[in-house]
């Protein structure tokens, strides 16, 4: 039955419980010799990535907020990454955008497990929310780029 | 429109600024209009109701496959956690400006967080197979349910009325935005009109300074061609009828009888006064057009005089006047060109002589006082009437015009006179009383060894030092 697949698959990602480490995000796409990569990350796994702090502003904040968490680019690890690259962004609650592969390249963009020091819940737009240094690229406070910061991140396909 | 006023100018440069600044803080409320609903259009409260009504659908949902054994406990806590974050959405950043001119959609966000509240601890408790815990929850979800859908229903109508008045505020700020430019235009077309005006007029100004500097031209050299003509074209034959004519009275052709002799020596006379006339002309073109040429040299003031008293006892003769010398400083001395000055001191006392009448005296006399040479020529004739004293040395004057013709003249002499004196560094003067005589004074600074002072003189009458 549909419904019960969507429901397996939602399970994944659900906060590890003590000793259940589960991921909470897949990345996918191809490597440099054009074989298909798939990572998925459990949050220890993210949290031992190198860390990204952005103190920035946003459509969906009240005030600049320092976020950390690692960079897009080291999410990709050997999945390749071009300029005209499609990257879809998809969230927990399917609500999906595709980002240019520019943006990755051009900006530090990271996906966030802490805001302010506080590792984000699901209630709370967590475990992961994609997002812009706009603050640091006057381009980037251009309303558009708000549709990108994916909160509650499940997964990242490069095209 | 051929020349607008400045007044009327300016009036088009300030309507122009005013248009200008309207038309930029028209366009500026314009851009945070369109700004603003673009942040409304991106934050839809239509779409932030369904996002919501959505997520407490897929909560209901999940609530009855839980029901049916299809998911677990934790399938149902995500999907509350999820409904859970929707309200945290709408309740922070731009999206919390945005509904804020919705009051329905914030009270019912603050209802569905108090009921997110007081079920969390059962969500939390939730264990497999609860269906009872399951069922109730299904039905208080279930109006929760039907509350956001009569919310969207209603978020609906308001958005579609605030898009009907936005679209009319969008209306009429075109209009003015419109009328803005076209003000805007307006002033841009009047200024190009001014500019083009006033380069129009620059042009036809220059145009006409150039057809004015033509005709200057034109008539300098006119003049030029005047002053050659009246010296070769006249004087060279006129010196020809003069030698004829003194050949003829002396006697070269043979004793004349008395009548022929009479009306030759009246064409002699004649000759001689047309030929002063056409110096004093050249004379006067000349110094208008400062090419008179001075020979400066240290002078004796007496000896200039003396030669005056000679050329001038002739004259003086025939109108039966006596020249008579009267003091005379023997070592004054000047800086000039001495023919000039004598050409000036002829003039005036050959003007005393046809002014005096016949048998009287006119007295010469030269002086030195304080650094000054005077001259004075006086005479016992008619006098000039008070008001005449200044014009005497305007060029073509005589007091009587009627006396030009009886003494003859050109009228031009003491102008000349008065232009050389003055080119010399010095003036003259007159002192007259009607019929009891005129005492005029041809004044000079007197010869001095400082050299500064001689070349500034020769640089005033542009002649070079001897």
């Amino acid at each position: 039955m549909k419904i019960r697949h969507l429901f397996a698959a939602l399970a994944l990602f659900i906060l590890p419980v003590a000793g259940h480490a589960q991921a909470i995000l897949t990345v996918s796409g191809n490597a440099a010799d054009g074989a298909t990569v798939s990572i998925d990350y459990t949050a220890d796994d993210l949290r031992a990535l190198p860390r990204q702090t952005i103190l920035t502003n946003n459509n969906f904040v009240d005030e600049a907020s320092s976020f950390t968490g690692p960079s897009m680019r080291d999410l990709l690890g050997d999945i390749v990454i071009e300029r005209d690259s499609e990257v879809l962004l998809t969230a927990l609650n399917d609500y999906s955008v595709v980002m240019p592969g520019a943006h990755i390249l051009d900006y530090n963009v990271i996906a966030a497990h802490d805001i302010n020091g506080v590792a984000m819940t699901v209630r709370d737009k967590g475990p992961l929310w994609v997002i812009y240094p706009m603050d640091d690229h006057e381009e980037l406070q251009q309303p558009r780029y708000n549709n990108y910061l994916v909160w509650q991140l499940r997964s990242i396909e490069v095209k | 429109m051929k020349r607008l006023g400045p007044t009327l100018r300016r009036m088009a440069i300030v309507a122009m600024v005013i248009a200008l600044a309207g038309s930029m803080f028209g366009f500026r409320t314009l851009y945070k209009h369109v700004s603003a609903f673009e942040i409304e259009e991106h934050y839809n409260p239509v779409w932030i109701v369904n996002q919501i009504e959505f997520e407490v659908l897929r909560f209901d949902d999940a609530l009855r496959a839980f029901r049916l054994g299809e998911v677990t406990a934790d399938d149902v806590r995500l999907r509350f956690d999820i409904l859970w974050s929707r309200t945290g959405v709408v309740s922070s950043g731009r999206v919390k400006d945005v509904i804020l001119s919705y009051p329905s959609i914030v009270s019912a966000v603050k209802t569905l967080k108090e009921e997110l509240k007081i079920e969390d601890p059962v969500l939390q408790s939730l264990r497999d197979g609860d269906i009872a815990t399951a069922e109730r929850l299904g039905v208080r979800f279930a109006r929760i349910r039907d509350e956001i859908h009569r919310l969207t229903l209603e978020v609906l109508d308001l958005k579609t009325r605030s898009d009907a008045a936005a679209r009319d505020h969008f209306e009429m700020f075109t209009f003015w935005t419109r009328l803005l430019a076209l003000g805007t235009t307006a002033s841009l077309i009047a200024f190009v009109i001014f500019a083009w005006n006033s380069a129009e007029r620059a042009r036809r100004h220059a145009d006409e300074q150039e057809r004015l500097l033509i005709r200057a031209r034109a008539a300098s050299d006119a003049k030029s061609q005047f002053t050659s003509v009246v010296n070769h074209e006249l004087r060279t034959p006129l010196t020809s009828i003069k030698g004829g004519l003194g050949l003829i009275l002396g006697g070269a052709c043979g004793a004349l009888p008395e009548k022929a002799e009479r009306v030759a020596r009246i064409a002699y006379e004649n000759c001689e006064r047309l030929g002063l006339i056409i110096n004093d002309l050249l004379d006067l073109e000349k110094l208008e057009a400062g090419e008179m040429k001075f020979d400066f040299q240290r002078t004796s003031a007496p000896r200039i005089l003396a030669s005056v008293m000679q050329s001038n006892d002739e004259f003086a003769n025939l109108h039966g006047i006596t020249l008579r010398l009267d003091k005379v400083a023997e070592d004054a001395e000047i800086y000039a060109d001495s023919s000039r000055m004598e050409q000036v001191l002829t003039n005036i006392v050959s003007n005393a002589i046809k002014f005096s009448a016949r048998g009287k005296e006119v007295r010469l006399g030269v002086s030195q006082c304080r650094g000054q040479v005077e001259f004075t020529v006086a005479d016992d004739g008619c006098g000039i009437p008070e008001g005449a004293v200044d014009s005497v040395f305007d060029m073509f004057t005589q007091v009587d015009s009627t006396s030009k013709r009886a003494k003859g003249g050109t009228g031009l002499g003491l102008g000349i006179a008065r232009s050389i004196t003055e080119k010399h560094g010095g003036a003259i003067t007159l002192e007259s009383r009607l019929g009891e005589g005129t005492t005029f004074r041809v004044t000079l600074p007197a010869y001095s060894s400082e050299p500064a002072h001689d070349l500034a003189l020769a640089e005033t009458a542009g002649a070079t030092p001897a």
